[in-house]
């Protein structure tokens, strides 16, 4: 079972179990589309509840419920918390105006991590790292130059809405063009990520299942 | 084209799915073949692949302290599986204290199983810690910067959060931290909600080949100290860690690496589907612009 | 009324979450602490209203005989990993029943369906690659040019491979993917900023 599960006859039945489950999916390659279905909704349960498991046992009920029961004056803070948590699990059933504030407290946050995180880890950081220095030696020189005649055209081809003149116009070409080029590289690194998916797969039904390799 | 040339396509087309499944035929066969000596996943014994993740945990301070981000995803996780058990190993070989945290359902999964693997082999309370499973993403990243961390998953405190409390107890008592993405919480990340806030904290990451063009920035600007982030680079490092010898406990690697000849086999397929469909859109251009000169 | 408090406690919690990020005050600093924490339950509680909206639902399709089979599926799936994960005295994640149903269940069931998209992605580029002649060339070129570098070949071709496969990692795949994730943070950072300013109008 790849280490998911020690060794011993429970672990054999998960092994069967896991490629038989293996065969009903790989079943929609010969035009068998119902055991896929089934499959897909499947996982769909098991993923929804193993998520609600782990936020019950290893969030709301260490950081929310016992400190509450424990000692509930100790922990003013954590009553409007259990309002607002309770409002958004039974969100599908309340009013609107109501849910609306805890989902903007989501909204809120999420933007200004996305904000914060955006502009100090990764705008300013990769600036930096795109400027050629006096020092980097003739080798880091090239590399750099290479690197910022790639970067700049790229990057501007992300510029929608900038009033473009015909230098800039003609670097969004050349960007485009760049663009295209790093997709095509993406493409085939994510043929190499699904193929040594597919081999390990493989791999799963002839050594841990059948046993025909080592 | 006439009623009998397409009669005779018709005729000739393939059942449904025989191409797919002669694949995985190939790919058994592969699997099933002895190894050939001309092939190695992880570039050869001359490679230097892999070799920044291997020099950064070697040149940890003695007994470091190491928490592990487990956040893969387990449709994405036996690419690195190999890896991340090497790197695991390799932690566990250098003497460290390790604490792993997961802010992803399938992240957290996959920690668990690993944990108990690691414990079953013998890393017992004093090398490992299970922080369990944060939810909110970056929210909870962030909430890790400012937290002292005193409580594992079940409630109690265990001899690596107590020496954690000696150096100050939040995430700056750590050496360093180790990012095992390929879902949607990883080493962007770390670096964009951790690194701002605790910036003396090395982040290491290993990732699926996919997210190569996505982490790659990062490492070139060195906010990523070392990244295991193509599948030759994964298995070069396993290959390296697995070479150390050990042969028992937490400090071996139970695992063995993608086969190489399965992986040369579907890479040749996909190389000969990109370029006959190249092919056919060359030829299409360019039929298509003589038809256009004719008309 | 209800967009100006939807919007005031976006622009509030927002402010001061982004505030803390750049001032130390420990004032500022325990109330962003409370938001993050309550942004972590929040989450949590999101996930509560995700699995009993699927339970109500699929629970419903039952009963009105569509798609038994498949809503069944979905139930199946759910009672497998709650019920002996909520039990008392059960170790949640870390039960010996909720790690079987992982290892025989939820990890071959992501993992085939992942494999599958390898003949599946290979089927989608051959019609996409044939569509617009150039364009489609280029994005090959950089495909087949991936492939080749990543070959599994040992000695010293392999090694000659990967010291060229790293780098072609290092400057021009680092350099275009620099470029987009500088393009990608700007936009992000413009969206999320006008979430925060009540520029971008979110439906409620």
């Amino acid at each position: 079972m790849n280490g998911f599960f020690e060794a011993g006859p429970a672990a054999t039945a998960a092994t069967w179990v896991g490629a038989l489950v293996t065969l009903a999916v790989w079943s929609y390659l010969a035009g068998e589309r119902r055991l896929l279905h089934v499959a897909q909704l499947l996982l769909a349960g098991l993923a929804t509840g193993y998520l609600a498991l782990i936020a019950i046992r290893e969030v709301l009920i260490p950081q929310l419920i016992e400190p509450l029961l424990s000692d509930p004056g100790a922990h003013p803070d954590l009553v409007i918390d259990l309002v607002l948590v309770g409002i958004l699990a039974l969100a599908p059933w309340l009013p609107r105006r109501i849910v609306a504030v805890p989902a903007a407290a989501i909204v809120g946050g999420t933007a200004a991590y996305a904000l914060g995180g955006a502009v100090t880890g990764t705008l300013l950081p990769q600036l930096a790292a795109g400027i050629v220095t006096a020092d980097s030696g003739p080798g880091g020189a090239v590399s750099g130059i290479v690197g910022l005649a790639l970067t700049v055209p790229v990057l501007v081809v992300f510029l929608h809405g900038v009033p473009r003149g015909r230098a800039l116009a003609g670097v969004a070409g050349i960007g485009r063009w760049v663009l295209l080029g790093g997709l095509g590289a993406w493409l085939g690194f994510l043929i190499v990520s699904r193929l040594a998916i597919l081999v390990e797969r493989v791999g799963f039904l002839l050594g841990d299942w059948l046993g025909v390799i080592r | 084209m006439s009623e009998a040339r397409r009669g005779v396509g018709r005729g000739r087309r393939l059942p449904r799915g025989i191409l797919p499944l002669a694949l995985i035929a190939a790919l058994a066969i592969a699997w099933l073949v002895p190894q050939l000596p001309f092939l190695s996943l992880g570039g050869g014994a001359e490679s230097t692949l892999g070799d920044d993740l291997h020099v950064a945990i070697g040149s940890l301070p003695d007994q470091p302290n190491v928490i592990v981000d487990m956040d893969p995803d387990l449709g994405t996780y036996p690419e690195i599986r190999y890896a991340t058990r090497a790197a695991l190993a390799d932690l566990m070989a250098v003497g460290s204290r390790v604490a792993v945290v997961s802010f992803s359902t399938e992240g957290r999964a996959i920690a668990v199983a690993e944990i108990a693997r690691l414990r079953a082999a013998g890393a017992g309370p004093d090398r490992l810690v299970d922080l369990g499973f944060r939810s909110g993403g970056e929210a909870a990243l962030v909430q890790l910067t400012g937290q002292p961390l005193d409580r594992d998953v079940s409630g109690a405190t265990s001899p690596v959060l107590d020496q954690l409390q000696e150096r100050g107890g939040g995430l700056g008592a750590f050496d360093l931290a180790l990012v095992v993405g390929g879902g949607d919480m990883g080493p962007r990340s770390w670096i964009e909600q951790v690194e701002p806030r605790v910036p003396h904290l090395p982040v290491a990451a290993i990732t699926p080949t996919f997210l190569l063009p996505q982490v790659q920035p990062y490492r070139e600007a060195g906010q990523l100290v070392a990244l295991a982030g193509t599948l030759p680079e994964a298995v070069a490092y396993g290959a390296s860690v697995a070479g150390g010898g050990a042969t028992s406990g937490p400090e071996r690697v139970p695992e063995q690496p993608p086969n190489a000849l399965a992986i040369l086999v579907g890479m040749l397929v996909a190389l000969a589907v990109l370029l006959e469909s190249g092919m056919s859109g060359l030829v299409g251009g360019l039929r298509g612009a003589s038809r256009g000169r004719r008309g | 009324m209800r967009r100006s408090i939807y919007a005031a406690v976006v622009t509030a919690v927002g402010i001061v979450i982004l505030a803390d990020l750049v001032v130390a005050n420990p004032a500022l600093g325990s109330v962003a602490g409370f938001l993050t924490g309550l942004l972590v339950l929040l989450a949590a509680a999101a996930a509560i209203a995700g699995a009993l909206t699927l339970l109500v639902r699929h629970s419903g399709r039952i009963a009105r005989g569509t798609d038994r089979a498949g809503s069944l599926a979905v139930l199946v799936g759910m009672t497998l990993v709650l019920v002996p994960g909520l039990l008392p005295g059960s170790a949640g994640a870390d039960a010996p029943a909720v790690r079987w149903v992982v290892a025989a269940l939820l990890a071959p069931l992501v993992a085939a369906i992942f494999a599958l998209l390898f003949p599946l992605l290979l089927s989608a580029a051959r019609r996409g690659l044939r569509l617009r002649g150039r364009e489609s060339g280029v994005m090959l070129a950089g495909a087949a040019a991936v492939l080749v570098l990543l070959l599994p070949i040992g000695g010293e071709p392999g090694a000659w491979l990967a010291s060229i496969a790293a780098w072609v990692q290092a400057v021009p795949v680092a350099a275009v993917f620099r470029g987009m994730l500088l393009g990608v943070a700007a936009i992000g950072a413009l969206t999320a900023a006008r979430i925060l300013l009540g520029a971008e109008g979110i439906d409620e």
